[in-house]
């Protein structure tokens, strides 16, 4: 047990030195409670002193040690090297973000816009403190308690593809911030915030991939809080019919003052992990409906020009091919359905008697609603 | 050499720090604010702060008693009028947090709530779950944000504070990015840099808890005042040393030894797993002594038993507590008891100050736990220390605001010269060392090594002496020390060497106050000098620093209405 070894494999980048990142290997004593920043420590302090890289509470809540792990953004802090054993680790910077040496990466950038969302309680008038605190009952701080345990360690940037192509997106943890301040009920900002979130590079260049919350460390889901703005965004428009334009504000990125190394997306970026590859999944399936939307209207048509030629169309839907084209668009319409039921399920709040549904019962909800749509749609066909 | 000039100089972005800047931006409009900090401010060790902040909040609560439980607890070295100014300016605080938009945990109709806590009579601490520090830093940071006056130097390293004509008027601090010294100045500077946790093997705090403001100010000339005082929590995670919050116990859990019994009944049975924190770690480390722990591969424990408040207290009330057990012990505290042990925790100690902040050197304050102002005196009570960096955070804030407004800026040429020679001596004692002697590493793990055992829970002439001596002889090989880095660009080797010169200056005071205090009070045990010696020792230490050694001097402890007693519970 004692002479057990782990290799590591670390991406070292310096500016003036090479122009692209290189790995460098060591070898570290292993122990079966350590996790990867353990590691990490065990090389700079034994091994090897120049590697960079940023940390500080070793217990999951000061956000600063957020790297690549094998592919992930992870905590190393909270990452159990067991769970890579006897493969060797690889760490790298966190992805979608220039680095600045080693594993550290520059943070300017999200630190720019987590101010521009203006998290902070913004109100008409403030209270005077001698006035004592504002009410605000436990069922009250469990509407904005999820979005409010964010510990900026920004590997949802690093997991949102979105991000990684148009830097200029506000990102997950900030829009949830700002989704946190607009929920509490002391606040009154959230039209201050609408002309920060409601613009092209906001919550509407979310195209929900949705792994922003898969590898939330503190379960914030800032899917979750993108998906909610956007609904009272629409909600909102609806109601005054004036949509706000915000698309022709162009955004500057702020000069740097330092070398950094800017990482490019690869082209088979979707392809890399099994999230992203679920995403194009039902992105794709998208195709299928619009397919099944197009032979409704030829059918339509046909019905419009008289018995013959709906029997031709009856003929052609027929055809061998055209029924194995509609079994496979059967398929990824329920496909489909299914990803939009999960994900209905899950960006509405349902609250009943001071308490959130749970995701599933939701869904069960929204099957039952599912299936008696289409028993009354099947009755009125099969009876008239 | 880059100069930028400011009205105040903060440096440090935790509780106290941002508590500071926001105070000191408030005064005045025209006051422009420097916030240096070596982490970014949501980095800062408040962040791992569990339990929760004190006030007096209840009915049946009295700002006397708080004062009175204050006092009881730190064994009467606490300064009595610093004690009651601090009790009455808790709550309001607390009130500032909430309406700045901190998730305080709630009472059904919608009031703050407050949970029991070690050693204070009736419940008096607010909290946000168990991660009250992350929320209350969170809160305050992003307060922060919207006064543009406050300007942010994230990730710079304060490596000296600039004296010129024996006043403190601006601090040398490097950029990570680039290496670079650049001289700030400021009529006002506040040190709000933490504490020093990091000297001890086994702590709950975090990596940069190195002790600098502490070894700043003290280089600078300023004493450090109670330095012998180090508070060990006693329900840490072995190994790791990670805190499991004292909300824990307050919530109702239990510590039992091997035989499964709730020992402390035979240690203080009035208050049990309510004691404070020096009385309950004693009786730990006792419990070790007479075999009556768990083996395991971090040395003796007892257990922390959570499992019978069940599974809905603890996920609402210790949520926090069950993600760490799960995550870095491997089981669940609903089903199973928590291996815990003593762990450093807090310094009493710090940078002498009085009532406002002010240290005796002028132009320099200091706040939070790099301070000692003092209202911990010998043991600190849980839920006082957050509660600490929002009262004196504010109160240096806005004494270093007024006197600013007051003052004219320093004149800069002296002090640019100063930071130059900054940037010179880390060229030349660092970055341009090739020779390969001695790693930063060793040193620092031989440091905490000897800490842990001569200037521990229990302590004697002897122990302290030999740490002494050993302190003595890793200074010899810190004056080898080389980098393996000598790029310009996030240099984390060269801070991780400077921050060890801050350690090893810190602990030199701990260790020369132990030596020289005589008695046992409060965190303090001398197991050669076991009773109080109120007549001898009813006094603050203060570690100046010397040529050879640190030089201990002592200063008079204010009472004002509760003469010391028995600390009886």
């Amino acid at each position: 047990m004692a002479d057990e070894k782990i290799a590591l494999k670390v991406a070292r980048w310096r500016p003036g030195h090479v122009p692209v990142p290189y790995y460098d290997e060591y070898e570290v004593p292993y122990r079966e409670d350590m996790v990867v920043l353990d590691a990490l420590n065990h090389i700079k302090d034994d091994i090897d002193g120049s590697l960079a890289y940023r940390w500080s509470c070793r217990m999951g809540v000061c956000g600063s040690c957020g790297m690549m792990v094998n592919g992930e953004p992870r905590l190393t802090c909270a990452t159990f090297l067991r769970e890579f054993r006897p493969e060797p680790v690889v760490v790298e910077p966190l992805q979608h973000f220039p680095v600045v040496r080693d594993l550290v990466v520059d943070m300017t950038d999200f630190m720019e816009k987590l101010k521009e969302v203006k998290p902070w309680m913004i109100r008409e008038q403030e209270k005077p403190v001698e006035e004592g605190e504002y009410l605000q009952t436990p069922e009250e701080v469990d509407v904005y308690k999820q979005f409010s345990m964010c510990i900026n360690c920004m590997l949802c940037y690093s997991a949102c593809p979105v991000y990684g192509q148009d830097p200029d997106f506000l990102g997950p943890a900030v829009i949830a911030l700002a989704h946190r301040y607009d929920l509490d009920s002391r606040d009154e900002g959230r039209t201050e915030r609408k002309e920060v979130l409601e613009v092209d590079w906001g919550i509407w260049d979310c195209t929900f991939v949705g792994e922003c919350s898969v590898v939330c460390p503190k379960d914030v889901d800032p899917a979750a809080a993108i998906q909610r703005s956007k609904v009272a965004a629409a909600t909102d428009m609806l109601r005054s019919v004036v949509w706000p334009f915000g698309g022709a504000k162009v955004r500057t990125g702020a000069g740097r003052r330092y070398p950094v190394h800017v990482p490019k997306m690869p082209r088979g970026w979707w392809l890399k992990t099994a999230p992203y590859r679920r995403f194009v999944a039902r992105e794709l399936t998208s195709v299928f409906v619009a397919a099944w939307s197009v032979i409704l209207l030829l059918f339509l048509f046909a019905l419009s020009r008289g018995p013959e030629a709906y029997e031709g169309f009856l003929r052609w839907l027929a055809l061998p091919a055209i029924i194995a084209l509609s079994v496979v668009i059967l398929g990824a319409v329920l496909y489909h359905t299914g990803t939009w039921l999960r994900l209905t399920a899950h960006v509405t709040v349902i609250r009943l008697l001071g308490k959130a549904l749970p995701g599933p019962i939701k869904v069960a909800a929204l099957v039952v609603a599912l299936i008696l749509a289409s028993a009354v749609v099947a009755y009125f066909h099969i009876w008239f | 050499m880059e100069t930028i000039a400011h009205d105040i100089v903060i440096v440090g972005g935790g509780g106290a720090g941002l508590r500071a800047a926001i105070a000191a931006a408030e005064v005045s409009d025209a006051l422009s604010i420097a916030l240096v900090s070596k982490v970014y401010p949501m980095r800062s060790h408040t962040v791992s702060a569990e339990g929760g902040a004190g006030a007096v909040v209840r009915e049946d609560d009295s700002l006397d008693l708080h004062a009175f439980d204050t006092i009881r607890g730190s064994d009467w070295l606490a300064d009595q009028d610093v004690v009651e100014a601090f009790v009455s300016e808790c709550f309001p605080e607390m009130v500032r947090l909430e309406h700045w938009g901190c998730p305080w945990s709630r009472e059904p109709d919608g009031r703050l709530a407050v949970r029991p806590f070690g050693g204070m009579s009736v419940p008096r601490t607010l909290f946000a779950a168990d991660k009250t520090g992350f929320h209350m830093l969170h809160a305050l940071f992003q307060t922060s944000l919207k006064y543009e006056r406050i300007a942010r130097y994230d990730e710079f390293f304060v490596t000296k504070l600039l004296v010129e004509d024996g006043r403190c008027a601006g601090v040398a601090a490097m950029d990570l990015r680039d290496t670079e010294v650049r001289c700030i100045t400021g009529k006002a500077v506040i040190v709000c840099t933490g504490g020093a946790g990091r000297i001890y093997s086994f702590t709950t705090n975090g990596a940069i808890k190195t002790g600098d403001g502490m070894a700043l100010a003290y280089r600078a000339g300023v004493p450090l005042k109670d330095m012998e005082f180090v508070q060990y929590h006693p329900t840490g995670l072995p190994g790791t040393g990670i805190l499991m919050t004292e909300a824990s116990r307050g919530e109702g859990g239990y510590l039992l030894n091997k035989e499964g019994r709730r020992f402390l009944e035979d240690y203080i049975p009035s208050k049990m797993e309510l004691g404070p924190r020096d009385i309950l770690s004693r009786a730990i480390m006792q419990e070790f002594e007479k075999g009556q722990a768990f083996e395991g591969p971090y040395g003796e424990y007892v257990h922390l038993d959570v499992r019978h408040l069940g599974e809905e207290t603890i996920d609402k009330k210790l949520p926090f507590v069950r993600e760490l057990v799960r995550n870095y012990v491997g089981i669940d505290p609903v089903h199973e008891p928590i291996p815990v042990r003593p762990v450093v925790h807090y310094m009493m100690g710090g940078v002498d100050t009085d009532i406002v902040g002010r240290t005796r050197l002028p132009g320099l304050y200091a706040a939070g736990e790099a301070a000692s102002v003092s209202i911990n005196g010998a043991n600190r009570l849980g839920s006082n220390s957050l509660s600490e960096c929002l009262v004196f955070g504010a109160r240096a804030g806005r004494q270093a605001a007024e006197d600013a407004l007051d003052a004219t800026q320093p004149p800069r040429s002296p002090l640019v010269k100063l930071a130059q020679a900054e940037q010179d001596r880390l060229v030349a004692d660092y970055l341009n060392r090739t020779e390969r002697r001695e790693r930063i590493g060793a040193i620092r793990r031989d440091l905490q090594a000897a800490m842990e055992k001569g200037a521990g829970i229990f302590r004697t002439e002897e122990s302290l002496k030999e740490t002494v001596e050993e302190i003595r002889r890793l200074r010899e090989r810190y004056r080898n020390v080389s980098l393996d880095d000598h790029d310009r660009a996030f240099n984390t080797e060269l801070v991780a060497a400077l921050e060890l010169g801050n350690m090893l200056d810190v602990a030199e005071t701990v260790v020369a106050s132990g030596l020289e205090r005589r008695e046992s009070r409060g965190s303090h045990t001398r197991s050669d000098h076991p009773a109080r010696d109120d007549k001898r020792f009813l006094k603050h230490s203060l570690a100046f620093s010397g040529a050879e050694a640190p030089r201990i001097e002592y200063s008079d402890v204010t009472i004002t209405r509760w003469p010391p007693a028995e600390r009886e519970y």
